[in-house]
């Protein structure tokens, strides 16, 4: 292997595999599925070492990987997705859960009882639109900005997204967290 | 809306100068501290520290954000390693 391919390589490596567990967070959330996601990843990774010297040097590579990773996940894996169809936008209530429980838990220590695989369940049942947005800024901290450029989105809609995903993904966890017994309805 | 309020506040924005609806509309941005008007925030912030209604909001909010941030798998330690396979092979093919 000749010198320029060694550089190109370490360089990927020192700015792009340091984002691998975000990548495979992500794309787990997208596809649903371990296998799915650690194909997405692999996927996504090789067409962003194909791509690397379009990369512009200095700016967001996390985000420019991530609009790879999701990009690639609309376009090959959507289709054979194991997820369900998911709820009409127009048919879950968003309102704040904070109505529901203000007089009995307002800190909401509830969500304390509620088990990861419960919240990574609900996270995977809501729209795609709004769950990349809810996993992209409420998982791996990315800013309004970064998400509208993975997303190709206003920041508007983006905040809009995030608005309505996480008050869904509340609605959803506390209902569970009734139905366990956790909090009085 | 004056009942809600808790205390008398320092100088500077007053509790009342934004109200509860406003304040709920763009607590998220507050929170995520995407908003770019610096009057805004502080605005909001009077408006938090006096409220008796929107402050207990806003620590639930704060507590379901906080409770969502560790819900997070890091990448198989195998997958590195094929990442890394995948573009050897690709250098390879180039060759």
């Amino acid at each position: 292997m000749d010198q320029d391919s060694q550089d190109k390589q370490r360089e990927f490596n020192d700015e792009a595999l340091v984002h691998l567990d975000t990548l495979y967070n992500v794309a787990l959330r997208l596809t649903g599925d371990a296998a799915d996601a650690e194909d997405l990843v692999q996927e996504a990774v090789l067409k962003a070492y194909r791509a690397w010297d379009r990369y512009e040097r200095g700016t967001n590579c996390r985000a420019w990987l991530l609009t790879i990773l999701r990009n690639t996940f609309i376009n090959e894996f959507r289709k054979r997705s194991k997820r369900p169809d998911p709820v009409s936008f127009e048919t879950v209530e968003e309102l704040t859960v904070f109505e529901n429980v203000q007089d009995v838990d307002p800190e909401g220590s509830f969500f304390r009882h509620i088990v990861d695989d419960e919240v990574r369940r609900a996270i995977d049942e809501l729209p795609e639109e709004f769950r990349t947005a809810v996993v992209l800024s409420d998982v791996e901290g990315l800013s309004y900005a970064e998400i509208a450029q993975v997303m190709g989105l206003p920041v508007g809609t983006v905040k809009s997204r995030l608005f309505r995903g996480r008050r869904r993904l509340q609605r959803r966890l506390y209902e569970y967290a009734v139905e366990m017994g956790y909090i009085r309805p | 809306m004056r009942l809600f309020w808790k205390r008398k506040g320092p100088a500077g924005p007053r509790p009342q100068d934004i109200d509860c609806g406003q304040v709920m509309q763009r607590l998220y941005e507050y929170i995520d501290g995407e908003l770019d008007d610096p009057d805004l925030v502080a605005r909001i912030r009077a408006h938090l520290e006096l409220c008796q209604r929107c402050y207990p909001h806003y620590g639930f909010e704060r507590a379901f954000l906080r409770f969502l941030a560790e819900v997070r798998d890091g990448a198989p330690p195998n997958l590195r390693r094929r990442v890394f396979q995948r573009i050897l092979e690709e250098e390879t093919r180039k060759g």
